[in-house]
């Protein structure tokens, strides 16, 4: 992850390192700073009474981190986990939380300008999750607002 | 406002608060001394203001310079004795200090602060002073100025240059304030040129007499310290800064050697990795257990070993006297007192009992709670207790101690009690309570109500305590913390408070529990037992009562909860089918109840670093915490109030109870006694009673050795000799296991113990009692437990039997002239005392109740010296019965033993007051003997007659 967060330097300053992923058809970016790894920690414990998008909790080298279902956040069909479920690993207010997803995809330098609003017609998303995307010739990233995923209260 | 370097300011934080936080504490001690001053006490606080002081000064702060110059000043007044510290002056100090502190804190924007208000106030108290000062006394400068070296006289003259720079444009009729107060000094670590300050009343007060003649003399002087004149000018003032330079500096050389300071979150993480690595040790202990690798085994040995030592001494850098709390009581006490027009001391004890500091944090609010609730409910105004005849002055005592690896914290006061029927009625207008449930309450419980939410005792809201936030926030906060509160109280004589807490949250010692599939902690502070139940006794011992489960535990009816369905765990596949397996019970507690948690299995016991819950689980509020185990799997700490808040445990236990008691009620004598059933063997059953026996030791096979044909155990205390069964009666002969249970009983004042190959059940002994079928010398008789028959043992007798050396041979011929009159409705208890008795020689009458014994004792057909009586008998109790012999004119000296099951202290109370002699627990013998002996002595000697009392030998 260090090594990521280097290649940063290698980049322009009007340009952003998107790590992408995705929740089934969706295809979805984080800002590379904003992830701290991503592992194949798939089992997880379950959390007794907990709310239904929290997956679970693992132990990341000591750490106790919960993770949580990007798919049941979104309202996006469940799809079994698989060989290439991963999970995003996020760190907010030093708390570790791992983002469940279907699959991941590639780490994208996109011009900061490039990142646009939203069309209004995107993909059936409830639109507090993302401000931006990014348009690529064959698909578009949403652009995910770390903060709102996370901090689900309902 | 901004400095240069934000460290040196952080510095001189941390370091002014370090040094003001004992000054709150001296300043009471000075109160307390009065006019009776400690110069070195007066002293300690001078120089912690001074110093602080010197360093706002050198960093420009202007205003907390100026207030630690006043309060300065008036510690120097105090110190020369030139005004007394009365309770003013010292409330005066204390707001000052408190002010200062609160400066210091937000240091930033100190300067902002107008400190004029409280400087006029200290000075207010220097000029007061001078209408009483009247004997000004510099003589002794002159001896000590030779002593004084040139450095500090330099800096004293510079500083006193600068004062009286300022005091000579002082007004001529601020004159009249000035002292021989010395100028403020300056130690080696502050520039000599202090900060001019801007307020000059404070600098003022700080001059030398006639500043007008000295000034020039000075002025020339800075440059040349040794000049005559400048040492005669200052006279006090050098001495001064002698007495502080001397004793501060060493003090603070003390304390860099042997103390560092440290960021909290250094420490944190210190122990976080602390507990990683005892995580990988168990990881790597599991690991070496599978393999023999005797070089790897003693590897693994030493890595536990320093682990464990590194974890222990981990812990302690987080561990903190809790007299870092405490210390802020007396001044909390005081400030009440004067507040409330009370008066009340405080006692602290146990300063030294260390906590973990995250502990000691959270406890302080409650703490503070509970004593300023002992302070304004429980302490009683002067002339009430003086209405009341109480002549103990009013104290709070607040004391801490270690007990089974907990703190206990105890808040005691002496003043008026809680009256527990005011509580109910309260509870009843509330609707906490039904008038039913009021009445039924016991006292102790009716007391506990203050722990309900929204409970004030206080009949007036005051704004001291009685808030609304009661003593159920109290609770709470302690309970989250993992610990226990408990209140007793005596209607005019006081509140006791008594607090448990765990001396750790980081690692916590927790039994593993399996349920579907899952493993989860049980904190150990919360368990009180474990319960297995077979098979074959579910449907007996497990009931339903309005849909929830309980369990029949001693005559007791507890609910249960499956751990899995307050979970709502979805079922593990692979669990077979319950009903062919034991069920698991963990009997928990909260604070407010009792119930039982059913898991699939119980695993070990183990100390588990405890891992704090992620935003998202919050609201998970059965669960407290997670840990890591030994192979890595979470597994969630589980909240037991959490659980039974969400079971709603505190209901079903009180309707259980309520059923427990109308059980109770239609057997109106179930007060009988338990016995521990076991057995030796496949075929035998034994049984003896429960309050005969002290405790069951588990012990391995190994632990038994013999010595000649006495068998005995060896343990902590020394050896305990073994009953062996089959040299005193009919058994088979036992067979051994790898661990065997040692049931012990306490037979004159020593312990000896009966081994138990395994124990099945503690259960109430039946009614009927068979005491012929198997009548031999050694058993009481047998009854019927499962369809088995079991044997209850004389312990006593089978002691007796086999080590007749401890007892000394009886006087026969003495003990037959007393009789003894036996009043028992119960015919087996009846007849068991009588042999006991009859054994010993004694002339034996019974009668069958109490109506029945006093017409015997009227008729005077015998001559009776003792009567022994059971409580509860048909007719007339055995309290009536005393009461008529205690108060008739002819019989009030015969003395009466009451026999009575374990437990009942309520019938112990009504026969102290209806004059009962001794109290006795039915079926111990032993001690029914020497109580006999005991009150047959003392009415002989009342008698004046010879009689030689007989005690167990000591062999």
């Amino acid at each position: 992850m260090v090594a990521m967060t280097q290649d940063r330097v290698c980049i322009g300053a009007d340009e952003v390192q998107l790590v992408t992923f995705y929740c089934g058809d969706v295809l979805l970016g984080l800002r590379i700073e904003q992830v701290q790894e991503i592992n194949r920690q798939t089992t997880v414990t379950p959390v007794p009474e907990a709310s239904d998008f929290v997956s679970g909790a693992i132990n990341l080298r000591g750490e106790l981190a919960t993770v949580i279902d990007l798919n049941k956040v979104l309202g996006l069909a469940r799809p079994s986990i698989t060989k290439k479920t991963r999970n995003v690993m996020v760190t907010q207010e030093k708390e570790l939380i791992g983002l469940l997803v279907d699959s991941v995809s590639d780490i994208i330098t996109v011009p900061v300008t490039d990142l646009v609003e939203s069309p209004a017609n995107v993909i059936g998303i409830d639109a507090r999750f993302f401000q931006k995307v990014y348009v690529t010739p064959d698909n578009i990233v949403v652009l995910l607002e770390l903060d709102e995923v996370i901090q689900q209260n309902e | 406002m901004s400095f240069d370097d934000p460290e040196i300011v952080q510095e001189f934080v941390e370091e002014s608060l370090h040094q003001l936080s004992d000054v709150e504490n001296q300043l009471l001690q000075i109160e307390e001394q009065g006019a009776d001053i400690d110069v070195e006490l007066v002293n300690t606080v001078f120089r912690a203001v001074h110093s602080v002081k010197g360093t706002a000064g050198f960093l420009g702060l202007e205003k907390i310079q100026s207030l630690a110059h006043a309060l300065e000043t008036v510690m120097n007044l105090i110190r020369n004795c030139e005004i007394v510290p009365t309770g003013d002056v010292v409330g005066t100090l204390l707001t000052a200090s408190d002010e200062l502190r609160e400066l210091i804190i937000n240091v930033e924007t100190s300067n902002e602060v107008d400190v004029q208000r409280r400087v006029d106030e200290l000075l207010g108290i220097v000029v007061d002073k001078t209408v009483l000062w009247d004997d000004p006394t510099p003589t002794s400068a002159a001896e000590n100025s030779d002593a004084t070296t040139e450095d500090e006289l330099a800096d004293t003259v510079a500083q006193l240059a600068s004062d009286l720079e300022h005091a000579t444009e002082l007004s001529a009729n601020q004159e009249c304030a000035v002292s021989n107060e010395p100028p403020s000094k300056q130690d080696g670590s502050v520039p000599a040129t202090e900060k001019p300050s801007d307020d000059r009343q404070d600098v003022g007060a700080g001059t030398t007499a006639s500043p007008s003649s000295t000034a020039p003399a000075v002025a020339s002087t800075t440059v040349n310290p040794s000049t005559a004149s400048a040492s005669s000018v200052n006279s006090n003032s050098k001495t001064d800064s002698e007495k502080s330079n001397s004793t501060n500096k060493p003090i603070s050389r003390v304390a860099q050697e042997t103390s560092i300071r440290v960021p909290v979150s250094t420490l944190d993480q210190l122990m976080n990795l602390a507990g990683e690595l005892v995580l990988r040790r168990n990881s790597l202990i599991q690991l070496t257990s599978k393999r023999s690798d005797s070089e790897l085994d003693s590897v693994t040995a030493g890595i536990d070993q320093v682990t464990s030592s590194l974890q222990e001494a981990i812990m302690q850098t987080r561990m903190q006297p809790i007299n870092n709390v405490f210390s802020r009581f007396p001044r909390v006490v005081r400030d009440l007192c004067v507040k409330l027009g009370k008066q009340c001391d405080v006692e602290i004890n146990g300063k030294g009992v260390e906590v973990d500091k995250t502990i000691l944090e959270a406890i302080v609010d409650p703490l503070m709670h509970i004593v300023r609730n002992a302070v304004d409910h429980g302490i009683d105004p002067i002339d009430e207790r003086a209405a009341a005849g109480k002549t103990r002055p009013p104290v709070v005592e607040i004391s801490a101690y270690h007990q089974a690896g907990r703190v206990c914290i105890d808040v005691i006061d002496n003043g008026r009690g809680i009256d527990p029927t005011k509580i109910k009625e309260k509870a009843v207008v509330k609707g906490v309570l039904s008038g039913d449930e009021a009445d039924q309450m016991s006292d102790r419980d009716a007391i506990r109500l203050v722990f309900h939410p929204g409970f004030s005792t206080a009949e007036q809201v005051t704004d001291v305590s009685g808030r609304g936030v009661g003593m159920d926030v109290v609770r709470n906060n302690i309970e989250r913390l993992g610990g226990t509160v408990d209140i007793e109280s005596e209607v005019g004589e006081g509140t006791s408070i008594r607090i448990v807490l765990p001396l750790t949250l980081a690692i916590i010692p927790s039994l593993i529990v399996m349920s579907a599939g899952r493993r989860f902690a049980i904190p150990q502070i919360n368990i009180l037992e474990l319960v297995r139940i077979s098979p074959y006794d579910q449907g007996k011992r497990i009931g339903k009562v309005k849909n929830s489960q309980v369990l029949r535990l001693r005559g007791e009816l507890l609910p249960l909860v499956r751990l899995s369905d307050a979970l709502e765990q979805p079922s593990d596949p692979d669990e077979l089918d319950s009903a062919a397996k034991p069920t698991s019970i963990v009997v928990v507690e909260t604070g407010v109840c009792q119930f039982g948690v059913i898991v699939d299995e119980l695993r070990d016991s183990e100390e588990i670093v405890v891992k704090p819950l992620g935003q998202h689980m919050k609201e998970c509020r059965s669960l407290d915490g997670a840990t890591i185990l030994g192979d890595g799997q979470i597994a969630w700490i589980l909240n037991v109030a959490g659980l039974a808040e969400k079971c709603r445990m505190k209901l079903a236990q009180e309707e259980a109870s309520k059923l427990a008691e109308s059980v109770s009620k239609r057997r109106i004598d179930d007060v009988r006694q338990r016995i521990v059933v076991f057995s030796n063997n496949a075929n035998d059953r034994l049984a003896v009673p429960m309050d005969v026996v002290v405790r069951i030791d588990r012990i391995r096979r190994e632990d038994v050795e013999t010595v000649g044909n006495q068998s005995y155990v060896r343990n902590d205390e020394g050896t305990l000799p073994i009953l062996e069964l089959s040299n005193a009666i009919a058994c088979n002969a036992f067979e051994w296991q790898s661990r065997i249970n040692v049931v012990v009983f306490e037979i004159g004042g020593r312990e000896v113990g009966l081994l138990a190959n395994t124990i099945h059940d503690i259960t109430k002994l039946p009614e009927t009692i068979d005491e012929m079928t198997f009548c031999q010398d050694g058993v009481i008789g047998s009854i019927v437990e499962n369809g088995t028959p079991v044997r209850l043992l004389d312990i006593y007798r089978i002691t007796r039997i086999l080590e007749p050396t401890w007892f000394e041979s009886r006087r026969a011929t003495q003990n037959s002239r007393k009789t003894i009159l036996v009043v028992e409705d119960s015919d087996f208890f009846r007849r068991q005392v009588c042999k006991t008795l009859r054994q010993e020689s004694f002339t034996v009458v019974e009668a069958r109740d109490g109506q029945e014994a006093w017409d015997l004792i009227r008729s005077q057909a015998h001559e009776f010296s003792l009567v022994i009586t059971d409580v509860e008998m048909p007719n007339l109790n055995g309290l009536e019965l005393c009461r008529l012999i205690k108060q008739s004119d002819e019989f009030d000296r015969l003395p009466v033993i009451m026999l009575t099951s374990l437990g009942s202290d309520k019938s112990i109370q009504l026969g102290v007051e209806v004059g009962v002699d001794e109290y006795h627990v039915k079926m111990n013998q032993d001690q029914l003997l020497s109580g006999v002996r005991r009150l047959l002595a003392k009415s002989s000697e009342q008698n004046t007659e010879s009689f030689e009392s007989h005690q167990l030998v000591e062999v």
